[in-house]
């Protein structure tokens, strides 16, 4: 009587002890989740960079090497859809698309999916798969922490199954009472995706009671669904369930929105003999240590963010910037000046005459030197655009007039390239309220582009017409053209078109970017009409009441 | 084009800068002082009035926009005209200069020597 009390107690313990450690390990995903959904509420928007930096800090690979990947699945409607692939194409990820690509009312993909190693889960909305949908909603309705079942992985980077722990995120601090309030307030879901043979494995090595690896084995299956597959099974278990040496217990253990039946086989050896004391001490110890560090992870990310939303309302950032911009611009460039003062006085005859070598080699020296003044001023305004600092000083100015400058300018590169240029410009003047300076650099930038990817012997065509409310500007050229493929790409950052024919040819991928802001600033548009291999033309509109 | 022998002030911190300039000007037969910040540029101006005053804007001790409102330019000195010569372009600095009398304002990366030399040329021709 006693062997076998002992014996059930022993079962009770290690049953215990395994869901104990389930629960557990379970909870610190949970936390790292929670915690990841905390920075999200407090900083509006989380971009990729700062969701690598959060996962990062918990070292999955070597803390938690069954955790796959933690990630953001933002949700959000038809309508905003355009925005979220603008904002993740800014952020890096150029291809960008959310699958299944069938248009519907609402959209959940992930977002961001850390460590990520070539994930490429990116844009995969886990919504539209029955599974995890059923999970999904159950976390969106509830409020509460969900797990699926295992499931394929939604992208090749693994054998196992999958359990997908999700925890919603929701907008505002209101407290959310029913289902349809959650519904409403829902902006995405904050996930881990669980490698299931890992992990339950890793937890029956830490809870074994016995020596030998075979002292207890299980089998974790779903309640609720018998089709689903199974959770966990050890290699043993099925020999060893017919084994005569071997106790069988089952027990049903609730978490999460899972309901597991838990087959255990234990070896009767291994149950009598005086128990190991390996209470998963690391278990609650890590809790413990996890839910410190989480803490302070989290509080210190959140207070740098705070700061910086606070900051961002506060004058002295917009004048902290200005300074930081004005010193950039200065430091930047009074070297160079100098140097353009110095070499400009050798080649300009104001230190003797000079050699036709020397005014050769000196001349690609100050070329270099304006080269660098160029970009150093494009990367100026570039700051300045994305600090929101531009501000326009609009002028009385004659469009007539600033376009004969600007081709003036460009005459030399024209010339050398032996264009042909034909000029439409009205032989009166036709003045219009600008900022002469930014406008000139967005003209600047067009015609020099319709001078450099013009095959030499081209034709360029400038022409100045108006209408009733604008003013128009046409630069053509018989160039290269611009594939239709790639007029998405045209005004995006650093980015130039990749074409084999125009690869030599330099550029900082900043020009059209620029150009399109600043025209865009003045109230007015750029557009392109192009034929690959035919030439472009580019089209500037200006309203004449600014 | 006739050179008239115009006096010229050059406020400018940076040494090589100011040395290139007197150079040039000088060159040019331009009568020449220097300074090197607003304070010394201030103290010149109590005994020498010049055509023209090519200030830069970012300076130790007295920058160009607390010159200018010491000069009293608007007031004290109407006949000056004073080029802003700076490679510091934050707008809210030039609309401070602008109200406080300044004629020009040039970003020194466009100007070569020449082209330093036409515009002094040019608003010395000026006849605002």
């Amino acid at each position: 009587m006693s062997v076998k009390h002992d014996t059930e107690t022993a079962i009770s313990d290690r049953t215990n002890r395994v869901q104990q450690a389930i629960s557990q390990r379970l909870s610190s995903y949970e936390q790292i989740l929670t915690g990841g959904a905390g920075l999200i509420r407090a900083s509006q928007d989380v971009t990729k960079v700062e969701w690598h930096d959060y996962v990062t800090t918990f070292d999955i690979n070597h803390r938690y090497p069954e955790v796959q990947s933690i990630g953001y699945a933002k949700a959000f409607t038809a309508d905003e859809l355009p925005q979220v692939v603008t904002y993740m194409q800014n952020q890096g990820v150029a291809d960008f698309q959310v699958t299944p690509i069938a248009p519907r009312d609402f959209y959940n993909p992930i977002l961001y999916d850390e460590p990520s190693n070539d994930i490429r889960t990116i844009g995969i909305d886990m919504f539209a798969e029955p599974n995890r949908q059923k999970s999904m909603v159950r976390a969106r309705d509830t409020g509460q922490t969900s797990l699926t079942e295992p499931l394929p992985s939604l992208v090749p980077d693994t054998n196992q199954n999958i359990l997908t722990m999700y925890v919603p995120e929701y907008q505002g601090s209101d407290k959310l009472e029913n289902p349809l309030m959650r519904q409403n307030a829902l902006r995405g879901f904050v996930f881990a995706r669980i490698k299931a043979k890992d992990f339950f494995s890793q937890i029956v090595s830490a809870t074994n009671p016995g020596d030998n690896a075979n002292d207890m084995v299980l089998k974790i299956t779903e309640v609720n669904s018998p089709s689903s597959l199974t959770d966990y099974e050890s290699t043993q278990f099925s020999v060893l369930s017919s084994n005569s040496h071997y106790h069988t217990a089952v027990r049903t253990m609730e978490a999460y929105g899972r309901t597991w039946n838990i087959e255990y086989r234990f070896k009767y050896t291994s149950l009598v003999k005086p128990q190991r004391l390996n209470t998963p001490l690391w278990t609650v110890l890590g809790g413990l240590l996890l839910g410190s560090f989480l803490a302070e992870v989290v509080y210190l990310l959140l207070k740098a963010r705070a700061r910086e939303l606070s900051s961002l309302k506060d004058e002295a950032v917009d004048l902290a910037k200005d300074e930081l911009l004005s010193l950039a611009s200065h430091q930047l460039r009074t070297p160079a000046t100098t140097v353009k003062q110095y070499l400009g006085m050798v080649l300009q005859g104001f230190a003797g005459d000079i050699t036709e070598t020397q005014q050769s080699l000196l001349s690609k020296a100050y070329a270099g030197n304006e080269r660098q003044l160029y970009i150093i001023n494009e990367m100026l305004h570039l700051a300045k655009i994305d600090a929101g600092r531009i501000v326009l000083a609009k002028r009385k100015t004659d469009l007539v007039k600033l376009v004969g400058e600007i081709i003036q300018e460009q005459q030399g590169d024209i010339e050398a390239a032996n264009h042909t240029l034909v000029l439409k410009l009205p032989k009166t003047p036709r003045s219009i309220h600008v900022d002469e300076h930014m406008l000139r650099m967005a003209i600047e930038n067009i015609i020099s582009n319709a001078v450099k990817y013009t095959l030499p012997g081209g034709k360029i065509t400038v022409s100045l017409t108006q209408t009733a409310i604008a003013l128009s500007l046409t630069v053509k050229d018989n160039g290269v053209g611009i594939d239709t493929e790639d007029m998405p790409k045209l005004y995006k950052l650093f980015t130039r078109l990749d074409n084999p024919k125009t690869t030599n040819i330099s550029g900082t991928g900043v020009g059209l970017y620029l150009a399109k802001h600043l025209i865009d600033l003045h109230g007015g548009s750029l557009s392109v009409e192009s034929q690959p291999g035919k030439g472009s033309a580019f089209t500037i509109l200006l309203p004449k009441n600014t | 084009m006739t050179k008239k022998k115009a006096s010229i002030l050059i406020v400018e911190d940076e040494s090589a800068l100011n040395e290139a300039y007197q150079l040039i000007l000088k060159q040019a037969g331009y009568d020449i002082e220097t300074a090197f910040n607003g304070e010394e540029a201030l103290e010149l101006t109590k005994r020498f009035e010049p055509d023209i005053i090519l200030l830069d804007l970012r300076m130790p001790h007295m920058d160009g926009v607390e010159f200018l409102r010491k000069y009293n330019l608007k007031k004290s000195h109407q006949n000056v005209k004073v080029i802003i010569f700076s490679n510091y372009d934050m707008q809210k600095e030039i609309d401070e200069a602008y109200k406080l009398g300044a004629h020009r304002y040039i970003l020194k990366t466009w100007a070569s020597p020449k082209e330093l030399l036409q515009i002094i040329q040019s608003t010395l021709d000026d006849e605002n």
